[in-house]
C-alpha cells in the first residue's frame, strides 16, 4: 500500500521554481553527440533521424522529479521555461535538432510569410501547425508502450510494405523502447532520492515514482494514479521531444473516470486523496511557467471536461467535480478549461461553472456539443470520433482520430477584402504568386460588388492554400513525429507518419479573423454607397484611404447611421449569409496530408495583430484601431448587451464551421457579487441559441483601473485576453488598456 | 399630468430606453424598461432625463464633432456655433428631431420616445428563454411608472400572461386606485423610499411622503414587495434616518421581502446637462457608512440585500 499522497502547493512550487528557474539549460553535448550521428550517417531517413533525438535524450538528458510531486514527465532536453515546444520556428531543445538541418527552408518560408504578414494579410509565423496538438493518451493508457510496440512489430510482418513504410514503423518503436527506457530512469533516479530523502511525505512520493515509473506507461495503466502518470508521461514526452507542441492535456473527467470508481470499489483510494492527486495535476502548468513574465500566447495547456463519451452519454462524474475544485480552491491560472456543455447537461454542472466563473478566474471556455459535433459530421467523420473532441491550445477543436492542424495561418478577412476595393495595389503585392483581383468597386451593383468581393476572396484564399500544400510538405522532411503517430493508431495501420496523414482525419483550419468587421464594412458599403448614395464609392476609397481625415462628419454617418452587425436584425440575416459564403471559401479544398481545409472563425487576438497595418474600413472604422474579435460584433458598435449578443447567435448557423467560432463575453459585474446563476443562465443559452465557443471574461472596470494604477497590489487579476488568461499586471500597457476598454460599452 | 390621469386603454406608452441584460433590477436576468414622467424632483436623480412625461431633445457635447448640420436644418435656430464650440439652445427647440435625423455622430438624441405597446411587447418578449432560464423577467422602472398606469397594466397584463415575471420600480407617489390598477400584473414591487421624515422629503424630493408610506403599507399586504434605499451624503445618510426608516418598515405587516441601499453616484449630473439641467452634487456616503447603516437596518430584522 502507498503513502496516501497530500499536495502541498507552496512546497512543490519552490522545487518546480528551483528546476525551472535555471532553464534552459546548456545541452550542447547532447546536440554534438547528435551532429556526429548525422556526420557518420548522413543518408538517414528522417525517421531514423528523429529516433536519434529520443536516444541520446534517453541515455543522457537529465530527468527531473519533484518530490512534493508524485507525477513524473520532466526531462531536461534544453527546452525555454515558458515554451510550446513549436518547432518552427525551431526553438531551443533538443526536440527542435531536425528542424534546426534546414535553415534554408526557415529563411525561404520566413521570407514569404513576411512579405504577406507585413501588409497585414496574414499572421503566419508557423508553416504548419507545431503548437496546438493532442497526443491520444488513450492508447497509452490501454497499451502501454509495450503492446504498442508489440503492435508495430505486428504490423511490420506485413509483406507489402513499402521500404519507406517499413522505415516508418521500426523507427516508431525505436522511439517508443526509448521512452520505455526513459520511464525507467524516472524509476532509478526516485529510488536514488530515496536513499537521501528523511521527509516521510516526500519519501511517500519517491517511493510511489520508483515503484510506478518502472512498469508505467510501459505496461497499460491500472489504477487513477497511474493513469494520471501515464497521461502527463504522454504529454510531456511529446513536448520534450517529438518537436511539436501539445497543447491539449486530455479530456480528463472522461479517461480517469473508470479508474476512480475501479479504485474506490477495490478500497484503493479514498475520495479526498485523489482529490489530492488532481490538485497536483491541474497545477503543474502553472508550476511550470514563470508567469510573471509577459506571455504572448499564454501556455497554451488546456484540460478538457465535461461533454459525453464516444457512445453520446453525457460526462459528469466525481472527477469532473475535482477538477473544478481544484480551480476553486487554488485559483489556477493555467491550465485553460475547456467545458464541453451537452444538451442535457446537469444544472448542478452548469452551477459548478457559473461559479468559477463568478470568481473572475478567466479560465473557463464554453463548448457546445450540439453544434460542435455536428459540424464536424457534415464533414464525414464518425459520430464516435466527432463525440469524442478536444479542443486547445485556445479553442481550437480536434475531433478523435483527427489531426488537425490549425491556428498556423490567420487570415485577415478585412485586409483581404480591400482587394476588392483597391486591386491595383494589390495585384503587385500578389503578383508573385500570380493573383490578380477583379476590380469590384467598379460593379455598378451591391450584388455585382458583393459577387466579384467573393470572387476575389476565393482566388487569395486558393492561393494561400496552395502555398501551405507546398510549403507543409516539409513537415515530413524536417519533423515526422514518431511518438505522435505511435499515439494514433491509424498510423500504424496506415504505416504513415501523421506528417504524411497517417490519422484518419487530417485537417487543416485557418483562422480567419475581422468577421464582425468585415460584415459591417460590406453592409456599409451596400446602404452607403448602393441603397442610400450618401457617398460615392470613390469618395469612400479616398476617405478611408486618407484615415477619414478631413471627413470625419462621413466617418460618423457609417458608424452611426448605418445598422450594424449583432444589434441590428438586418444586418444579422446578412452577416449569416456572409459568413456562409466564407465557409464554403475556407473549406474543401484538399491539403497536403490527403485531408481537407476546414472552415472555423476561431481568430486568437490577430485582431490586435492586424489593427496597424489594416487601413480604415467602411464601417467608420479607423487604422490602429482593433478589429471586431472572433464572431463578435465591431469594438465601435454600442448597445451591445449579452441578451442582444445571446440573440444574434440565435439567428446563425454555426454548425458551418467545424473549426469553432468564437464568441467573447464580458460580462460587466464585480466578481465579488457574481452570482453563479447568472453564469450558468448565459451558459445554457448560448448553447441553445447555437453558439458553437464561448470565452467568458468578467471585467470589474473599476478593479482594472485600480490594478492598472497600483499593480503591486493587484496581482492575482486574471483577464482573458481573446484565446489565453493572463495576469492583469504582466500584460503590455496597450493590451490592459484594451482589456479596460472592452469593459465601457 | 398626474400619475393615474392619462386615458384608459392607451395602447401607447412614452420610453425613455431599455436595458436589455439588466442584472439590478430584480431576480435574475432581465429587462429594464425606463420610462418618462415622474412627479418626483429629488435632487440627486440618477434618471433626470426621465422628469418630463413629454420627448425632449438631449445634446452630448462629447460627441459633437462640430459638422454644424443640426444647425442647416434647426427651422428655430436653436443651434449656435461660437469659438467656444456647440451651443444648444434647449429652451428654443421645438423637438421637431430634423437636427437629430442631421447628426451623424448621435451628439443628439430624442430623449423618450412614444411606442406601441405590442412593439415594446416584441422587444421585451425577446429574451424570454433568457428570464426563464434565470429566473428574471421585465422590470419597468423610471421616472414613475405608475404615471401611464393604464398603457402599463395592458403590457404587464400580456408579459404575466406569458409567464414572464414582472417587477415595478416605484416611488409609490401615485394614488392608492393607481397602484391597485396595476398591483394584480405585478409580481414584484421595487419600492423606493428616499426618507422617512416628511419635511426633508419635501425639501429634497419636491413631494410630501405621507402618500408613500401610506401606499407602502396597504401594497406590503397584498403584494411582493422589496424596499430601495437611495443612500445621498449628508442628506439621508444619517443613523436617525436609518433607524426611523427601518422602525417603519418593522411595523409593516406581513413585512418587506428586503431592503436594498444604492449608494449615491454622481452619473445624474451628466445626464441632466444633456437635456439642459444642472444638477447639483452630493457626497457619495462610502463603502462604511453603508455598512453601518446596513446593520442598523439587519437588528430591526430587516433582510439587506
Amino acid at each position: 500500500m502507498m503513502t496516501p499522497y497530500t499536495f502541498r502547493k507552496d512546497e512543490y512550487f519552490k522545487e518546480a521554481e528551483d528546476v525551472y528557474a535555471a532553464y534552459p539549460t546548456d545541452v550542447s553535448a547532447m546536440e554534438r553527440m547528435l551532429e556526429k550521428m548525422a556526420e557518420d550517417d548522413p543518408k538517414a531517413s528522417p525517421f531514423r533521424k528523429k529516433t536519434w533525438i529520443y536516444k541520446v535524450a534517453a541515455e543522457n538528458a537529465d530527468v527531473k522529479i519533484f518530490p512534493s510531486n508524485p507525477f513524473y514527465g520532466e526531462i531536461d532536453t534544453g527546452r525555454e521555461r515558458n515554451s510550446v515546444t513549436s518547432s518552427f520556428p525551431p526553438q531551443p531543445g533538443l526536440g527542435c535538432w531536425l528542424m534546426k538541418q534546414y535553415p534554408g527552408f526557415v529563411d525561404r518560408y520566413g521570407e514569404w510569410s513576411a512579405w504577406y504578414g507585413d501588409r497585414g494579410v496574414i499572421n503566419a509565423p508557423q508553416y504548419t501547425d507545431a503548437s496546438h496538438h493532442y497526443a491520444d493518451c488513450s492508447t497509452v493508457l490501454e497499451y502501454g508502450l509495450a503492446g504498442i510496440i508489440r503492435k508495430i512489430k505486428e504490423r511490420e510482418k506485413d509483406g507489402a510494405l513499402t521500404s519507406h513504410q517499413r522505415e516508418f514503423l521500426e523507427c516508431m518503436a525505436d522511439v517508443c523502447e526509448s521512452l520505455e527506457h526513459i520511464s525507467r530512469r524516472f524509476s532509478k533516479k526516485a529510488a536514488e532520492m530515496l536513499e537521501e530523502e528523511k521527509n516521510p511525505l516526500k519519501r511517500g512520493v519517491l517511493e510511489r515514482i520508483a515503484d510506478t515509473a518502472a512498469r508505467v506507461p510501459e505496461q497499460p495503466a491500472r489504477t487513477f494514479y497511474e493513469a494520471m502518470c501515464a497521461i502527463w508521461y504522454t504529454r510531456e514526452m511529446c513536448n520534450a521531444l517529438d518537436g511539436l507542441g501539445f497543447a491539449v492535456i486530455g479530456h480528463l473527467d472522461r479517461i480517469l473516470y473508470p479508474y476512480y470508481t475501479k479504485d474506490i470499489a477495490q478500497g484503493r483510494i479514498t475520495p479526498e486523496e485523489a482529490q489530492e492527486l488532481i490538485d497536483c495535476f491541474v497545477s503543474m502548468t502553472d508550476a511550470r511557467w514563470d508567469l510573471e513574465a509577459d506571455l504572448p500566447g499564454g501556455t497554451n495547456a488546456d484540460i478538457i471536461v465535461g461533454g459525453c463519451d464516444e457512445t453520446g452519454r453525457t460526462v459528469y462524474n466525481e472527477v469532473t467535480e475535482m477538477i473544478l475544485n481544484s480551480y476553486k480552491k487554488y485559483r489556477f491560472a493555467n491550465p485553460k478549461l475547456q467545458a464541453r456543455i451537452t444538451e442535457d447537461a446537469p444544472a448542478g454542472y452548469l452551477m459548478r461553472l457559473g461559479e468559477l466563473a463568478g470568481m473572475g478566474l478567466n479560465v473557463l471556455s464554453i463548448f457546445n456539443d450540439r453544434v460542435i459535433i455536428q459540424a464536424n459530421r457534415k464533414w464525414d467523420k464518425k459520430l464516435e470520433d466527432c463525440r469524442l473532441y478536444v479542443a486547445g491550445g485556445c479553442q481550437e477543436i480536434c475531433v478523435g482520430n483527427e489531426v488537425n492542424c490549425r491556428a498556423y495561418v490567420y487570415l485577415n478577412l478585412v485586409q483581404m477584402l480591400n482587394v476588392s476595393l483597391y486591386p491595383e495595389y494589390w495585384n503587385k503585392v500578389f503578383e508573385r504568386d500570380g493573383v490578380s483581383f477583379l476590380p469590384a468597386y467598379k460593379e455598378e451593383t451591391f450584388e455585382g460588388f458583393y459577387r466579384a468581393a467573393m470572387e476575389n476572396y476565393q482566388n487569395e484564399i486558393n492561393m494561400f492554400m496552395d502555398r501551405y500544400n507546398e510549403f507543409g510538405m516539409q513537415w515530413r522532411k524536417s519533423n515526422p513525429s514518431l511518438f505522435f503517430s505511435a499515439v494514433t493508431p491509424s498510423c500504424t495501420e496506415k504505416a504513415m507518419d501523421v506528417s504524411e496523414g497517417g490519422a484518419v482525419y487530417n485537417t487543416d483550419n485557418f483562422a480567419a479573423a475581422g468577421t464582425g468587421t468585415v460584415i459591417d464594412a460590406l453592409y456599409a458599403i451596400k446602404t452607403a454607397v448602393y441603397d442610400r448614395k450618401a457617398v460615392t464609392m470613390d469618395e469612400l476609397r479616398a476617405a478611408m484611404q486618407e484615415d477619414f481625415k478631413g471627413r470625419e462628419p462621413l466617418r460618423q454617418y457609417l458608424l452611426h447611421k448605418v445598422p450594424k452587425f449583432g444589434r441590428d436584425g438586418e444586418v444579422n440575416v446578412f452577416g449569416r449569409k456572409v459568413m456562409h459564403d466564407l465557409a464554403a471559401r475556407l473549406g474543401g479544398k484538399e491539403n497536403c496530408r490527403g485531408g481537407k481545409y476546414e472552415p472555423s472563425l476561431f481568430a486568437f487576438y490577430s485582431y490586435d495583430w492586424f489593427k496597424d497595418t489594416t487601413q480604415a474600413t467602411a464601417d467608420g472604422r479607423k487604422r490602429g484601431t482593433g478589429l471586431s474579435r472572433g464572431v463578435n460584433p465591431s469594438e465601435s458598435t454600442e448597445d451591445i448587451d449579452i441578451a442582444t449578443l445571446l440573440n444574434a447567435v440565435k439567428e446563425m448557423d454555426y454548425t458551418e464551421f467545424p473549426g469553432g467560432v468564437v464568441n467573447y463575453m464580458d460580462i460587466p459585474v464585480s466578481y465579488k457579487d457574481a452570482k453563479p446563476e447568472l453564469f450558468a443562465a448565459v451558459i445554457r443559452a448560448f448553447c441553445e441559441n447555437g453558439g458553437s465557443v464561448m470565452d467568458f471574461n468578467v471585467v470589474d472596470k473599476e478593479l482594472l483601473l485600480k490594478a492598472q494604477k497600483e499593480p503591486e497590489l493587484h496581482r492575482n487579476i486574471v483577464v482573458r485576453v481573446c484565446g489565453y488568461s493572463a495576469y492583469f499586471h504582466t500584460l503590455s500597457r496597450e493590451m490592459q488598456n484594451e482589456v479596460i476598454g472592452r469593459t465601457q460599452r | 399630468m398626474k400619475a393615474g390621469q392619462e386615458k384608459e386603454n392607451t395602447r401607447e406608452i412614452m420610453v425613455s430606453r431599455i436595458q436589455y441584460f439588466s442584472l439590478h433590477d430584480g431576480p435574475g436576468i432581465r429587462t429594464t424598461v425606463f420610462l418618462q414622467g415622474c412627479g418626483l424632483r429629488c435632487r440627486w436623480c440618477h434618471n433626470p432625463e426621465t422628469w418630463d412625461a413629454a420627448p425632449s431633445v438631449s445634446y452630448d457635447s462629447g460627441r459633437c464633432i462640430g459638422c454644424t448640420a443640426c444647425r442647416e436644418v434647426c427651422p428655430v435656430q436653436a443651434h449656435e456655433f461660437t469659438e467656444e464650440g456647440h451651443r444648444f439652445l434647449f429652451s428654443r427647440c421645438i423637438r421637431c428631431g430634423k437636427c437629430i435625423e442631421a447628426c451623424p455622430a448621435q451628439a443628439l438624441e430624442m430623449n423618450g420616445y412614444s411606442e406601441n405597446t405590442d412593439g415594446l411587447y416584441d422587444r421585451l418578449i425577446r429574451d424570454k428563454r433568457l428570464y426563464e432560464i434565470s429566473g428574471g423577467g421585465v422590470t419597468f422602472s423610471g421616472g414613475e411608472p405608475l404615471m401611464q398606469a393604464a398603457a402599463l397594466r395592458g403590457i404587464l397584463t400580456r408579459l404575466r400572461e406569458s409567464g414572464v415575471h414582472t417587477a415595478l420600480e416605484t416611488a409609490l407617489y401615485a394614488p392608492w386606485e393607481t397602484v391597485e390598477q396595476v398591483c394584480g400584473a405585478v409580481s414584484l414591487f421595487l419600492a423606493d423610499m428616499k426618507m422617512y421624515d416628511a419635511q426633508e422629503h419635501r425639501k429634497y424630493t419636491g413631494v410630501d411622503n405621507a402618500l408613500i408610506l401610506e401606499n407602502l403599507k396597504r401594497l406590503v399586504r397584498i403584494r411582493d414587495t422589496a424596499v430601495r434605499i437611495p443612500v445621498i451624503g449628508g442628506v439621508n445618510d444619517s443613523r436617525e434616518n436609518a433607524e426611523k426608516t427601518a422602525g417603519f418598515l418593522a411595523s409593516l405587516k406581513p413585512g418587506v421581502l428586503s431592503a436594498e441601499l444604492l449608494p449615491y453616484h454622481d452619473f445624474g449630473i451628466a445626464k441632466a446637462g444633456r437635456i439642459g439641467r444642472m444638477q447639483e452634487r452630493f457626497a457619495e456616503p462610502g463603502q462604511e457608512r453603508i455598512a453601518e447603516l446596513e446593520d442598523i437596518y439587519r437588528s430591526y430584522g430587516i433582510k439587506i440585500v
